[in-house]
This record gives structure tokens, C-alpha cells and sequence, in this order.
């Protein structure tokens, strides 16, 4: 019935119009010929708007994030050294865009940034890429290689005084900096998702702290990667600490380019990948704690998502 | 001994940085050699009488510098001027290349005085405390091990200078600095060395707001409450304004997170 209507009335309109046009009635013709350039004004505009849009992305600046739950400091401490990555990678991205860096540490504002910023391109840690990856449409392209290690490990520590043999066996928290992306780290250490766990994964950026916690009984262990592990085992703590369990090698920090695929995206991983070859990048990628980026291994990446992916526990 | 009161040394919340950022500080961009002044000193402590403001202790630096060309008065010369320029790239808001020119001034000064009298404690601070505002100005952690070096021998010297300030400093270094693999960040070591500035220099505010700001990061929030009500309780009319009213207003957020 509605469609009747709507078919009607579409009838008419159409009438009149073409009516018009056989019509001799000045009026008639006057109104016509202004709904014509009035719909000739909206495409127009619609035209220019569309021109606009276009302009103003190519204006825009090209996006750059550091995601990296769980490290110290805030976006504003490190916006210093955001500035410097981004001017040096700004003057090697083809068509010398502005680029613009920005740190970020916890996985609520590494959300916000992506959601609004645009970004086309970050380095982000392992257990991120793989909680992210699908819904952000994240490509690994780069691995970082921070000391120069092309791979990490992930260890579970405890306290040495205390009976426990297996990690089963833990109760109350563990704690540390991979706990800010739980479901990923635990996936990859024990093979299940944080909420399969006997304990509570609790995320900390105090890995000092939670150690001598870990020792006095206050916390169940500690989760750390293979820089963490070393430094805390050069410390006076680390003779109070065993490891219960160790991942096998897993791929560093990556360097990711968000979807749609562009000159941005693929200008900022090709400068990143030219920093270890370029005298003057090397204190930026000092203060970047890493030796360089070299391109990840499809095989590597593919193995890992697969563990990830199989780890996801029992489906309902 | 006035010029303690104050001293303008507010200990540097150390960012936690992402990074092992290295930065150099450049040479410092003052007149080579000012002419020898007698009388400086006694200049200069006029210029930073409380209240100060950036002009008057601008012209305490120079009067201070002037006082530092006269051998028997070098190394009170150079600490002072450093403690001048900390104080003006702390609270000056100078622009940039100011606030940069102002601490490489008191890392030249301070380094100075350290050289004169390396078994005197101020030198020490001061230097402590103006690589602590580059290595903030600059989120660069290359300078943290001199600053803490430098910290722990002004506070093995003499603790009580600029009212407890070596383990203020040092408390708020160790408590905000990245822990290991980064830096050598410590919550435990800066609350115990926060503690014993509150013990040492009790009646001064800033000890007390400093540990209730470390308290609040280590999650010890009914504590930390306490600590900011002493802080704000506490006299501060013999203070130099305007660093109160900065401690003070980052009290007042602290305040607001905390309850």
C-alpha cells in the first residue's frame, strides 16, 4: 500500500516536471528550473565538500604511535622524544608529511588513540599485537630489536623459598607489566586465557617492588620478559627469585601499520627499517632502547598467532 | 643563615621515562668572565630575599657570579648563582631556550663549585638538583646516575642543607625514576629517604607533601591524605610564594586523586 503511495507520488512529481517542459506556463517553468539549480548547487557543493575532505587528509598529519602497556612514564613525559622520531621520520617519508609521535602506555589510551587519531603505523608490544590484531586490522611488518635480540621469552618467577613446583599450583596475584595485556601474556605462557588461570594476573609497572612482594610472600610471582628478567636477576632480589616456567622464543616489540594501506604507512616502516643503517638515527633509537628494526619473519608471526589463537581455551 | 629558608630547591618528580633518552647538556651561554665584584654576595642574597621574582633573582645570579670571581669567595659565588638559575628554570616560565640556557648556567655553576670544595655540600645539591630539571626538560635518563651520585654526597656531607633537601631529592629521585631494566627506580629507598627528610625537617611542608606524593603512587592513599594535611597545615609564610603556591597546587591535585 505505502509503496503504492510512494510510487504515486514519484509519478506525479515526474509529471509535472515533463510537464512543464511541454508546458507554456512561465511560472511552472520558473519553479522547475530552480529545483534544477538547486539540485545543481547540491551536487556542486556536494563536489566541493568531497574536494575538501580530500584536501584536508592530505593535510592531515601522518600518525605515529608507541604502544607499550605497562612501560613507565606518560605521553606528556615522553613527548620530548615523540617529538624527535617524529620530525626525523617526517623528513623520510616520501612527500615530507607532518608526522606526528605520540607514547602511549596503558591499554584504555593505546583504544583512544587508535580510535581517534588515525594512526598509520606503531611499534607495539607482542601481547598487544595479538589481542589487537584482528580488530584494528593490524600487518606485523617490523620487528624492533632492542639489545639487538631478535627474540624474547616470557618467565614466570617465584619466590626460591617457597614449595611451589608448578605454576597450577599458584594462588592470589602474579604480577607485572605483561599483565596489561593478561589475556595475550597468559596465553602465551600458560597456554590459556587469564580467566582459565588459578590466579589473578596484576598488572604493575613496578618490577622492583613486586619482586621484594614476591619474596615476602605478599604476591604469588611475577611475570617478566627477558630484559626484566635480566636486570632483576643482577639485582640483590634476584637470588631470592627461581623460574617456574619460560616461554619459547617469541618475537620482540613489532612495528605494525594500521588498514588502509598507504604511502604513510609504508614511508614510515621503510624509514623505521633504514634507522640501524643511518648514522645520525642512532641516538634516537638509543633513547628508543632498541638497535634497529629488521622485517618480521611471515613464519615466525604465523606460529605465534596460531599458539594465541589455540589458546583461547574451550569454546562454548 | 637565611638564604636556607627556601632555598628553592622543590625536589624534581623524576618522569618515568620510556626510554634510556640521552640528551647533552650544551655549554652554558653566560658572559665569560664577569667583572669581580666585592660585596656580591651580600648583593645577591638582597636580589633573593623572599619574595623572589624571576628579575630580582636573575640580578642575584649576576651579583652571585660577580661575588664568584674573587677567590674567597668562588665556591659561594658559583653555589649560590646555581641555586639562582635552579630556581629560575624552576619557577622563571621563561620559554624554552631560556629555561635550557638557565640550567646549563647552574650545571656549570654547581660542577664549579663542586671543583672548589668537592667536601661541601651544596655544590653537590645544586648540581644534583639542575641535572635533575635537564634531565626532566630533556625526558632524558643519562644524567640520573650523576644526580644521584651527586645527591648522596650532599646528603652524606650535611643532610640538613635547604631544610632536609639531599634526602628530599633523592627520595622523590628513587621513588619516581624507572625502575630496572630502565633506570635504577626504587619506591622502598625514596619512601624511606622521604621519611627521613620529614623526620630531619619536620616543620618544613614540602617534606611532607613530597612523601604523601609517593605515598599516593605506592597505592598508601589513607597515608599519603595525612601527609598532605600536615603539608598544608603547616606554616608557609616564611616561604618563598611563589614556590609554595607551585608545591601547593599540586598538592591541592594530589588532594583530589587521593579522596
Amino acid at each position: 500500500m505505502s509503496n503504492g503511495t510512494e510510487n504515486r507520488t514519484s509519478h506525479r512529481t515526474s509529471v509535472r516536471c515533463k510537464g512543464t517542459e511541454n508546458r507554456t506556463s512561465h511560472l511552472t517553468s520558473v519553479r522547475c528550473k530552480r529545483r534544477s539549480a538547486v539540485a545543481l548547487l547540491m551536487l556542486i557543493l556536494a563536489a566541493m565538500c568531497a574536494g575538501d575532505r580530500a584536501a584536508h587528509a592530505l593535510d592531515d598529519p601522518v600518525q605515529f604511535l608507541i604502544i607499550q602497556p605497562g612501560s613507565p612514564g606518560s605521553s606528556d613525559e615522553a613527548a620530548p622524544l615523540m617529538t624527535r622520531l617524529a620530525d626525523y621520520l617526517a623528513a623520510r617519508v616520501p612527500g615530507r608529511p607532518i608526522v606526528k609521535a605520540l607514547y602511549v602506555n596503558t591499554p584504555d589510551a593505546a583504544e583512544r588513540a587508535v580510535r581517534t587519531l588515525n594512526p598509520r603505523a606503531a611499534i607495539v608490544t607482542l601481547p598487544y599485537y595479538l589481542e589487537q590484531r584482528v580488530r584494528h586490522r593490524l600487518q606485523a611488518k617490523l620487528i624492533s630489536r632492542p639489545g639487538g635480540r631478535a627474540e624474547d621469552h616470557y618467565h614466570l618467577l617465584v619466590s626460591s623459598a617457597g614449595a611451589v613446583a608448578d605454576w597450577r599450583a599458584l594462588h592470589g596475584e602474579v604480577a607485572g607489566t605483561l599483565c596489561f595485556t593478561a589475556d595475550a601474556a597468559s596465553r602465551l605462557l600458560f597456554g590459556r586465557p587469564a580467566s582459565l588461570l588459578p590466579f589473578h594476573c596484576q598488572p604493575t609497572d613496578r618490577l622492583l617492588r613486586a619482586s621484594r612482594q614476591v619474596v615476602s610472600g605478599e604476591l604469588a610471582g611475577l611475570i617478566v620478559t627477558d630484559e626484566q628478567y635480566g636486570s632483576l636477576m643482577a639485582l640483590p632480589e634476584g637470588k631470592s627469585l627461581k623460574e617456574l616456567l619460560t616461554t619459547g622464543p617469541l618475537p620482540p616489540p613489532l612495528v605494525v601499520t594500521f588498514e588502509p594501506q598507504d604511502g604513510a604507512s609504508s614511508g614510515l616502516t621503510k624509514a623505521l627499517l633504514e634507522m640501524k643503517n643511518d648514522p645520525t638515527a642512532r641516538a634516537l633509537l638509543a633513547e628508543l632502547r632498541t638497535d634497529g628494526f629488521t622485517p618480521v619473519d611471515p613464519a615466525v608471526i604465523e606460529q605465534v598467532q596460531s599458539d594465541y589463537a589455540r589458546a583461547a581455551g574451550p569454546t562454548k | 643563615m637565611s638564604f636556607w629558608r627556601r632555598s628553592a630547591i622543590c625536589p624534581i618528580v623524576i618522569i618515568g621515562l620510556i626510554s634510556a633518552g640521552c640528551a647533552s647538556i650544551p655549554a652554558a651561554e653566560r658572559p665569560a668572565s664577569l667583572p669581580p665584584a666585592k660585596g656580591g654576595i651580600e648583593r645577591g642574597d638582597l636580589f633573593y630575599a623572599i619574595p623572589r621574582t624571576p628579575d630580582r633573582v636573575r640580578q642575584a645570579a649576576l651579583a652571585y657570579e660577580g661575588a664568584a670571581q674573587l677567590r674567597d669567595q668562588s665556591y659561594r659565588g658559583d653555589w649560590m648563582a646555581a641555586r639562582a638559575y635552579v630556581w629560575l628554570a624552576q619557577y622563571a616560565q621563561e620559554d624554552r631556550a631560556q629555561q635550557e640556557k638557565d640550567i646549563a648556567s647552574a650545571v656549570d655553576l654547581a660542577r664549579r663549585a663542586v671543583a672548589a670544595a668537592p667536601d661541601r655540600a651544596e655544590g653537590h645539591y645544586y648540581l644534583a638538583a639542575a641535572l635533575g630539571l635537564f634531565s626532566q626538560a630533556h625526558s632524558a635518563i643519562n644524567h640520573l646516575n650523576e644526580m644521584a651520585r651527586e645527591g648522596e654526597l650532599a646528603a652524606t656531607i650535611d643532610p640538613t642543607i635547604d631544610h632536609a633537601g639531599p634526602y628530599r631529592l633523592l627520595g622523590s629521585l628513587y621513588g619516581f625514576a624507572p625502575e630496572p631494566p630502565i633506570s635504577f627506580g626504587d619506591q622502598d629507598k625514596g619512601l624511606e629517604l622521604l621519611r627521613q627528610a620529614v623526620k630531619l625537617a619536620p616543620d618544613e611542608p614540602e617534606n611532607h607533601f613530597r612523601l604523601a606524593q609517593l605515598l599516593a603512587a605506592m597505592g598508601k592513599r589513607q597515608e599519603a591524605r595525612e601527609q598532605v594535611k600536615t603539608a598544608l597545615y603547616l606554616d608557609s609564610s616564611g616561604n618563598d610564594p611563589t614556590e609554595t603556591l607551585a608545591w601547593q597546587l599540586e598538592a591541592q591535585k594530589l588532594w583530589q586523586t587521593i579522596n
